[in-house]
């Protein structure tokens, strides 16, 4: 404004000069040669600068009723080098009559021919073109607001006019060339009007301050038609056309060298200070277009109000990108787009400090394309959305889509839908459709993937979130539902993982919660296949057929590593393979789930899975190993990572059941699992029923193993008891079947094998009941067997199992106990009751060894037996713990024909029959170390009485002793026996137990031995359970 | 006929030259101070360990045993008649009759009815 006051002041300060060079011209008869003079000895009165005037020449009467001068090479300047104002003709004149009596101001002509203006301001704020000499009249003028009559400058024109405008206060310059202007100004009180018709060939605008602005247009032209239909009212249409403008800001080129053509037409409502657009239009480089309509009117507090609408022609986007500066054109670098542009819409509402206007714009873009460098190119792009700003918030401002559409190659999407509050947080509520064919999407996938995809995925999906939910990462507020459907999938993943899908339909539901509730659904993701094939490695694949699997994801939890999901799954048939192992499962259904949960700060994980199938089964190579008809399995797992102990840490419940199973795990282990059913949890495991028939063996097991929470915290005894029954088993069939067992890999290690003995556990105590109607061992029937198997802290016992055979009624309590690995303990208590002596050596060879005149012997008797030794690591005995104790008592037992008998007959003169009864036989031996002792026992056959006893050690040397006490001979012998079996050596010696039974003559040593012997058979007999 | 009578003279007249099936010793038999063997008595890696208590142990270091380990007997002496009665874990008892032949405050020997011998010290 300070530069438009001083131009005017210095327009009006020329005007003076005219108006007192034509009173001059006026008072010396109007002479070029008196006026210019005095014009210019005036001018040095009123003006600072040096002022010439070459030649004023007056003109009245040729122009009539105006005073017209004209001044020719005028020149104002500073110094001889510092023109301010040149102009080489300047003509004016004026209607003196209406200025001298209606106060009229009437310009005409006004013309400035080939003039040069220089405008300066110095860093002190100083205008060169302020020459107008001050003094108290002026002052007093000044003080006074202008007062203008009517005006009519209708014809006022300048020609090949120059300018420069230099500010260095404020670092600011313009320039203006070769301007060429004609103004028409009217303002009287029945017609204003202006008509501005002005073309320049160059501006110039430069700021040298921080913002560095610099614009630079080239052959403009402006054209300005103002009508008033009255004072108030009035019509107005400006023209701005560049045919090159330029702007740079800050170094950055906004613009370059852009050809505008602008029109503004409108009407101005000076009582109501309201501009009525009426179509403004702005063109750029005679293709896009924007026009404007509407009304702005200023009201009272200064605001605006606004009512416009706005609208472009279709533009060119590819030719629009290429009008983005060069400063902001780097991320486009990238991207090729092509395709029209249409955008529609409003602006309507107060615009003032505190107030913005409602803003609605409608975008139409149409036959797009783009293509970004290394991604395939998208087409037919389409999309039309309509969006609503209200700055003021009191009006929702969104965005509507109501189309969208994309094709990448042969894949296609598309959008609908609106997003809200766009101003804050927006809100998306989107609907899309997708029909992808997977090798498109190849290109979007990262280069250090190696995946390979195929197929088509055809959907929709419904989305509804915020941003904040994504930037403040509040999945669970997302609601989203989609249905998907994969057609002939195929993908491969680093070469060696394979995943067909035929068919498909994916269903994906995340609810929306407004909490992440860890117990609140945040995720359901379905999937239907019809089949589907998994390929892991060469030996690793596994089908589905009629795959249906629901996974539920759940909120996750502050603190936990994994959201809270489980799986449901079911399938007509899965066939797994793993190298020659493979699994069959048939009909199948089940869940797994993954609750994680905090104790303190510590996670525990609950992993809870159910299965059912009606078939399962497990193939090696060529056979089936395991397949069973029904199945159910149902495991809890809750993860302490806190703890140390591997069930502690995992705390099972299991719930398993099969039946009609059989396994083939190789030739001699097979055989069928009728049904099985037990349950496990951190407390105990019960099984409910198992049934097992392995080669001619069958087995039926039940009970229940307790205070396993208790054990693992070494707070008590693990305990279970169980019941074992069977039909039949063969027990030497079993042996074959399980000797050698996981053996074959260590073969190499038997050394290792023999120093790692069997360590019972310690703090278990574990009963097995076992009911075993009938077991064949080599040949000989067992029945009846019934007694219980207790491991208990670190001892085997096999607790008075009685059973019958054909040769005995037998019980048998054996311990095995694990001190420590040299150190084993293993004892028996053995009894054979109604004994077959035959039989009983041919159950128990070892009988032979220890009692080896037994097998002269026919008949039934029983026999008991007990003994204990410790054992080194490699099971090999130690002879200095060997102990043991043995009684057979038999009546109407017959001596067998034998080559020693025959001896031992004829050396006694034992008289030989067919058949040789012996009508009582009671013999104990006791076994310590190396040696066993054979106690005197008596034998009585006919009318002879003979007692036996002796020592054999376990090399097999005897030391026998015979001693005849009755016989029909007159004399009474002994005979000692000793050597080995081999070589026997006969030794008659004196009787040594004569008096051995004859309570009469009984000595204190034979009291002894009857004692002792009473002692062996008693405490043997002790253990016997319903002995009579 | 003639070997037979032989034969039978010559049985006879052994069995005559012999005293007949043996008889009692009893008033010959020495008797042996019973405290003498309270403690511990070792035999090369044998031991035995007799307590007062009439209990005992026995154990042999060759076989990895120790006295922790060691298997229990309960023992008497008669005259000069020691008698041990060793005890199995689950039944049934084991009777080891010694004669003892000499039993001094340091030394203990003992042998049984064949003559089996064995000499411990104390320790």
């Amino acid at each position: 404004m300070r530069v438009l006051k001083k131009v005017g002041l210095a327009f009006l300060v020329l005007v003076v000069v005219l108006t007192i060079a034509a009173a001059i011209s006026l008072w010396y008869l109007f002479t070029p040669e008196k006026i210019t003079p005095l014009a210019n000895k005036q001018a040095k009165n009123y003006l600072t600068c040096t002022t010439t005037i070459e030649k004023v020449e007056p003109t009245f009467f040729s122009t009539y009723p105006f005073f017209g001068l004209e001044l020719t090479n005028l020149c104002l300047s500073e110094s001889p080098k510092d023109t301010i104002l040149y102009s080489g003709k300047c003509f004016a004149s004026v209607d003196v009559m209406s200025y001298l009596f209606d106060d009229k101001i009437i310009l005409s002509p006004f013309l400035v021919d080939g003039g040069n203006v220089n405008v300066k301001i110095d860093a002190q704020g100083r205008m060169n073109l302020d020459v107008y000499k001050a003094s108290s009249d002026s002052k007093e003028t000044d003080s006074e607001p202008m007062s203008l009559g009517d005006m009519d400058i209708s014809n006022v024109e300048l020609k090949n006019f120059n300018a420069t405008f230099t500010d260095d206060s404020a670092k600011r310059k313009a320039k203006v060339e070769n301007l060429n202007a004609k103004l028409a100004l009217i303002y009287t009180g029945k017609k204003q009007l202006v008509d501005l018709d002005m073309q320049a060939n160059s501006l110039l605008f430069e700021t040298a301050d921080s913002m560095a602005l610099h614009v630079d247009a080239q052959g403009c032209d402006l054209k300005i038609k103002t009508n008033g239909k009255d004072k108030n009212l009035y019509h107005s249409d400006i023209k701005l056309a560049c045919e090159e403008i330029s702007l740079a800001m800050a170094g950055d080129e906004l613009l370059s060298q852009m050809k505008i053509d602008t029109r503004l037409p409108f009407d101005l409502n000076l009582s109501k200070n309201s501009f009525d657009l009426q179509k403004a239009k702005l063109t750029i480089k005679d293709e896009q277009e924007i026009t404007c309509s509407g009304t702005v009117s200023m009201l009272k507090d200064e605001s605006l109000a606004t009512d416009l609408q706005y609208a472009t022609n279709e533009l060119d986007v590819e030719k629009m990108l290429a009008l983005v500066p060069k400063a902001y054109a780097e991320p486009l670098q990238d991207i090729k787009a092509k395709g029209l542009a249409k955008i529609s819409g409003s602006v309507k509402g107060q615009l003032s400090d505190t107030s913005m206007p409602l803003v609605k714009a409608k975008i139409d873009y149409s036959k797009g394309e783009v293509k970004y460098t290394g991604y395939p190119r998208v087409k037919d792009l389409q999309c039309s959305l309509v969006t609503n700003v209200d700055l003021n918030g009191k009006q929702p401002s969104d965005i509507s889509i109501s189309n969208s559409y994309a094709r990448i190659a042969n894949s296609s999407v598309s959008v609908k839908g609106n997003i809200s509050n766009i101003l804050e947080s927006p809100v998306y509520d989107l609907y899309t459709k997708g029909d992808f064919t997977l090798v498109d999407l190849k290109p979007f996938i990262p280069k250090d993937q190696n995946v390979v995809l195929k197929g088509s995925l055809q959907g929709n999906a419904h989305a509804q979130f915020s941003q904040d939910d994504v930037l403040k990462e509040k999945y669970h507020r997302i609601k989203l539902s989609g249905d998907f459907k994969a057609q002939d999938f195929h993908t491969i993943y680093n070469d060696s993982i394979n995943l067909n899908l035929d068919t498909a339909n994916i269903k994906l539901k995340l609810p929306g919660h407004n909490k992440a509730d860890k117990d609140l659904l945040f995720a359901n993701i379905e999937l239907d296949a019809a089949n589907m094939d998994v390929q892991l490695s060469p030996d690793m694949n596994a089908a589905t057929e009629n795959l249906q699997l629901s996974v539920k994801v759940n909120n996750p939890a502050k603190g936990l590593s994994a959201p809270i999901s489980s799986c449901a799954f079911a399938f007509a048939s899965l066939r797994a393979k793993s190298d020659t192992l493979s699994v069959y499962a048939g009909n199948a259904n089940g869940e797994l789930a993954y609750v994680p949960s905090l104790k303190g700060k510590q996670e525990v994980a609950l992993i809870n899975s159910t299965m059912n199938s009606e078939k399962l089964a497990v193939s090696g190579k060529d056979t089936v190993l395991f397949d069973t008809q029904t199945l159910h399995a149902k495991t809890n797992l809750k993860y302490d990572e806190s703890q140390e102990n591997v069930m502690l840490k995992w705390q099972p419940e299991v719930d398993i059941r099969f039946s009609q199973a059989m396994f083939n795990l190789n030739e001699k282990l097979k055989g069928q699992i009728p049904n099985i059913s037990f349950a496990l949890n951190r407390d105990n495991m019960k099984i409910e029923k198992a049934s097992l028939i392995l080669g001619d063996s069958d087995f039926s097991l039940d009970g229940e193993l307790t205070d396993i929470s208790k054990y693992l915290k070494k707070e008590a005894l693990l305990k279970g008891k169980f019941n074992l029954a069977s039909k039949n088993t063969d027990v030497y069939q079993l042996m074959d079947i399980f000797n050698g067992m996981g053996s074959e890999e260590t073969a190499s290690d038997n050394k290792e094998a023999e120093d790692d003995p069997f360590m019972v556990p310690k703090g278990v105590e574990i009963q097995l009941n076992t009911n075993i109607d009938k077991t064949i061992v080599s040949n000989n029937v067992i029945e009846n067997i019934k007694g219980g198997l207790t491991v208990k802290d670190g001892t085997l016992v096999l607790d008075q199992m009685g059973f019958t055979s054909k040769a005995a009624n037998m019980q048998l309590t054996a311990i095995y106990r694990s001190d420590r690995k040299n150190h084993l303990f293993t004892g028996i208590d053995f009894h054979l009751l109604d004994i077959d002596i035959a039989e009983l050596i041919d159950l128990i060879p070892t009988v032979d060894t220890m009692i080896p005149m037994l097998k002269s012997f026919k008949g039934k008797g029983e026999f008991h037996l007990a003994g204990e030794t410790y054992l080194k690591s490699d099971y090999s005995l130690k002879n200095s713990t060997i102990r043991g104790a043995a009684a057979f008592q038999g009546e109407e037992l017959t001596l067998m024909d034998s080559e020693t008998f025959d001896m031992i007959a004829s050396k006694l003169m034992f008289k030989k029959k067919t058949e040789n009864v012996i009508d009582r036989l009671s013999v104990e031996m006791t076994l310590y170390k190396d040696e066993i002792d054979l106690y005197p026992f008596l034998i009585e056959m006919d009318n002879y009485k003979a007692v036996l006893s002796g020592r054999h050690n376990l090399d097999n040397h005897f030391n026998y002793h015979i001693s005849v006490t009755d016989t029909p001979l007159p004399v009474r012998l002994g005979l000692n026996v000793s050597g080995t079996l081999e070589d026997l050596d006969y030794k008659l010696v004196p009787c040594k137990y004569k008096h051995l039974y004859n309570p009469e003559k009984q000595g204190k040593l034979e009291q002894q031995t009857l004692r002792l012997k009473n002692l062996i058979s008693t405490s043997l007999k002790e253990n016997v359970k319903d002995y009579k | 006929m003639k070997r037979f009578a032989l034969i039978f003279v010559s049985i006879a007249a052994t069995v005559l030259s012999m005293t007949s099936c043996s008889s009692d010793d009893d008033d010959v038999n020495p008797n042996f101070d019973e405290s003498l063997i309270i403690g511990k008595w070792k035999s090369g890696t044998l031991y035995e360990r007799y307590d007062l208590d009439y209990s005992g142990a026995t154990w042999d270091t060759a076989d990895d045993v120790t006295e922790a380990e060691a298997q229990n007997f309960t023992w008497t002496i008669t005259k000069d008649q020691l008698e041990q009665i060793h005890i199995i874990e689950n039944g049934g008892k084991v009777p080891k009759v010694y004669t003892i032949t000499n039993l001094t405050a340091t030394t203990l020997e003992y042998e049984d009815a064949y003559r089996k011998s064995k000499s411990f010290s104390k320790i």
